[in-house]
């Protein structure tokens, strides 16, 4: 009877623990919180004493959502909202009309945006599929209205990757480690919204991947975004006839699972903003 | 080769040691010599009487604790359903009249914001209830089958204001929620179409879920009706509402004269059994004032026709704020401060005051104005009469079955378009590489 009293007594004690774990978690935010005011309410009455800024406390069950974005980001059978391509297209409402239809009342403009942009925004995946993706499909489709009264199509563009992403498992008290930067470009102008010019982005940036996972072991390339500048009428008066107005504005955000002592954010920016010039 | 007689041998035999074995008596322990062994639940089992009932308090006291503050925790028009709350449901309130409208003594049920009149209840202008049965004879009330006849659309008013009443004229005034009883007409505009296929679409596109075949916009109106009995003077009506359009019944008792009807909704409303040589007007509140957040109607300016009603001292809300709930007292400042700003352009529209001979529970399906009458009127049904309804993109009416139908049509048609075909182009399936 007493080792049964013992062993519940064991599996109650482990069941608590979240529970108290995340008890003293709340405690040490509170404490965290109150130290702020006190803090802000010093500074802004000119206190001759500012109480010294604390760490805010880390949820004890932040582990649990790390674990899920590691295995979304580093599986390579799947598409996940992790790793993806993010493309715009800046059209006039008629544009949104198949050959002999008509625009719909105003009102349906907006539904007739929403409902035709994921099959306008999977035109798009060739281009992932013939840089970076073994697979590829619209995971999430946005439109607004820009100030110039055209339609701005938003598409996320999820891939299952080509490229080898290294095994995170051998990395040692790891963290997930992201960074973004955007990706030069040569001569005056940015390169044209077209094809070749997506397809080079992202194999650039998978370049820059590339070296990162020779360095730590892995990486993801976890986002490309092309953003769409258009140029003015005052810009293309100086161009050569049939420039392409719509410019992309490249980034790329890359995922590297490292051990926090060998590397952290700064230290990864750096290295990117390097690695991109040199690209 | 068998023998046929063996059967009835066996079963003479079994009846025979049947017989036998009941003639003796049973044999016990006793008889065989054995001592049977002390069994450990043979103790005398002792009460525990002082610890049960220590044990039972514990438990009723928990379980009624929990109860009561689960029933509290519920809403209020829900609490009302058990029969629990704070004694101001379903009873007369006792709370003081400290304003220019009447305290409504009902026998319906009290919600946070006024009281809830189902039918056969009569909401009137006096502090008790009445009966349909003592203002009405022939009563046939609507259901959602019931059939209509044409549909006469009007245009609402372009500017915010209502034609105004003579001198001679008596301004009486309804102001509710909504409308208790079923009608048979759904209105609604192509942007609220519109509206709700985009949000149905999005689910998919941004969401990742299912399309939602039950998202749709019904635009259902309730109805009410409106017993007219008042023959002191030419009447001017003001139906107000501020829920789900409502079709309003029009019952007059003869020699009532009502020279015209005001409509100001929140949602498309209409009037059935229009009396001869009534004129009406309207306005859709929406044309005027963006949707309801809090504190928007607070200040008194122009156009603010959304048609609050005057907090009363029993309702459940008034009651709560009175005891310093803060979720209360900011209800009843909205209703307040709405009211007041209403009855600001009430008062420069028509010329007297919003409270002005007026009927205001919360939801009703039967409104009285004037005595009740000597002997009850004769019911005018909705059946197969014409229908005046403000204008808007669609308007359906028929049974419900049909109406279903039209509905889902009218839905499903804008839908395809939208897509441009096929329902599967909104998620289009993954790509492949196909070399490698």
């Amino acid at each position: 009877m007493t080792g049964l009293r013992i062993l519940s007594f064991c599996i109650g004690i482990i069941i608590m623990l979240p529970m108290i774990a995340v008890s003293l978690w709340g405690f040490n935010m509170t404490q965290w919180v109150n130290n702020e005011v006190a803090r802000n309410d010093a500074i802004l009455n000119d206190a001759a004493v500012i109480p010294d800024a604390m760490p805010m406390p880390t949820n004890p069950l932040d582990w649990l959502r790390s674990r899920a974005d590691l295995r979304d980001t580093f599986t390579r059978d799947e598409i996940t909202s992790d790793r993806i391509v993010v493309v715009q297209e800046i059209i006039d409402d008629t544009d949104l009309l198949r050959p002999g239809e008509t625009l719909p009342d105003p009102v349906f403009l907006e539904l007739y945006a929403n409902a035709r942009a994921p099959a306008r925004l999977i035109a798009y995946c060739p281009d992932v599929l013939s840089a970076i993706g073994t697979a590829c499909d619209v995971l999430r489709s946005e439109v607004r209205e820009n100030r110039n009264g055209k339609l701005v199509l938003t598409g996320h563009l999820g891939f299952r990757p080509v490229a080898v992403l290294g095994d995170p498992s051998k990395v040692q008290e790891g963290v997930l480690i992201s960074g973004r930067v955007e990706l030069p470009y040569s001569g005056d102008l940015r390169p044209a919204n077209e094809p070749a010019s997506r397809i080079k982005a992202m194999q650039d940036a998978q370049a820059i991947c590339d070296q990162l996972r020779r360095q730590y072991g892995n990486c993801v390339l976890s986002r490309v975004s092309f953003d769409i500048d258009e140029l003015w009428i005052t810009d293309l008066e100086v161009l050569p006839p049939g420039t392409n107005p719509q410019r992309l504005r490249t980034s790329a955000t890359f995922k590297v699972y490292a051990d926090s002592a060998t590397l952290d954010h700064l230290s990864l920016m750096e290295q990117l903003h390097e690695m991109a010039k040199r690209s | 080769m068998t023998n046929p007689s063996r059967p009835n041998d066996f079963a003479e035999r079994l009846h025979r040691i049947e017989e036998r074995r009941q003639n003796q008596p049973p044999v016990t322990a006793a008889d065989l010599g054995i001592t049977p062994a002390p069994s450990p639940y043979d103790h005398p089992q002792e009460r525990h009487l002082i610890r049960n009932t220590l044990i039972w308090m514990m438990i009723f006291a928990a379980a009624g604790l929990g109860g009561y503050h689960a029933i509290n925790a519920l809403p209020d028009d829900l609490k009302s359903l058990f029969g629990a709350g704070n004694g101001a449901e379903n009873v007369a309130s006792a709370a003081i009249d400290d304003t220019e409208e009447p305290v409504l003594h009902i026998s319906g049920d009290m919600s946070d914001h006024g009281p809830i009149l189902h039918s056969p209840h009569v909401a009137n202008l006096q502090s008790e209830p009445l009966t349909l049965s003592d203002i009405a004879s022939g009563v046939d009330l609507p259901t959602a089958d019931t059939v209509p006849g044409a549909v006469i659309p009007f245009v609402r008013n372009a500017s915010c204001s209502l034609r105004r009443p003579l001198p001679n004229e008596t301004v009486m005034n309804i102001r509710l929620a909504n409308g208790l009883l079923p009608a048979p007409v759904q209105a609604f505009s192509h942007a609220a179409l519109a509206d709700r296929l985009t949000k149905n679409v999005t689910a998919i596109t941004q969401g990742g879920r299912a399309y939602d075949l039950d998202g749709r916009i019904t635009g259902d109106l309730r109805s009410v009706d409106v017993f007219v009995t008042d023959t002191s003077a030419p009447l001017y009506l003001v139906l107000q509402n501020m829920g789900h359009g409502i079709l309003w019944n029009i019952h007059t008792a003869p020699d009532v004269n009502v020279a015209h009807i005001a409509i100001v909704s929140s949602g498309h409303s209409g009037l059935v059994n229009l009396p001869a040589n009534t004129t009406f007007d309207a306005l859709l509140v929406s044309d005027f004032v963006g949707p309801h957040e809090f504190g928007a109607d607070d200040q008194i300016r122009d156009c603010m026709i959304r048609p609050w009603r005057n907090p009363q001292p029993d309702w459940i809300a008034a009651q709560k704020a009175a005891n310093g709930n803060t979720l209360y007292e900011n209800q009843i400042t909205s209703f307040s401060k709405g009211h007041a700003a209403y009855n600001a352009w009430y008062t420069s529209a028509l010329g007297v005051a919003a409270n002005t001979n007026i009927v205001a529970p919360r939801d009703a399906a039967h409104v009285l104005l004037g005595p009740v009458p000597a002997t009850p009127i004769t019911y005018r049904t909705i059946a197969g009469q014409n229908v005046h309804m403000m204008h808007t993109d669609n308007i359906i009416t028929g049974n419900a079955t049909m109406r279903a139908a039209q509905t889902e049509a009218l839905h499903r048609d804008m839908l395809l378009a939208a897509i441009g075909g096929d329902i599967a182009l909104l998620d289009p399936l993954p790509m492949e590489r196909t070399s490698p």
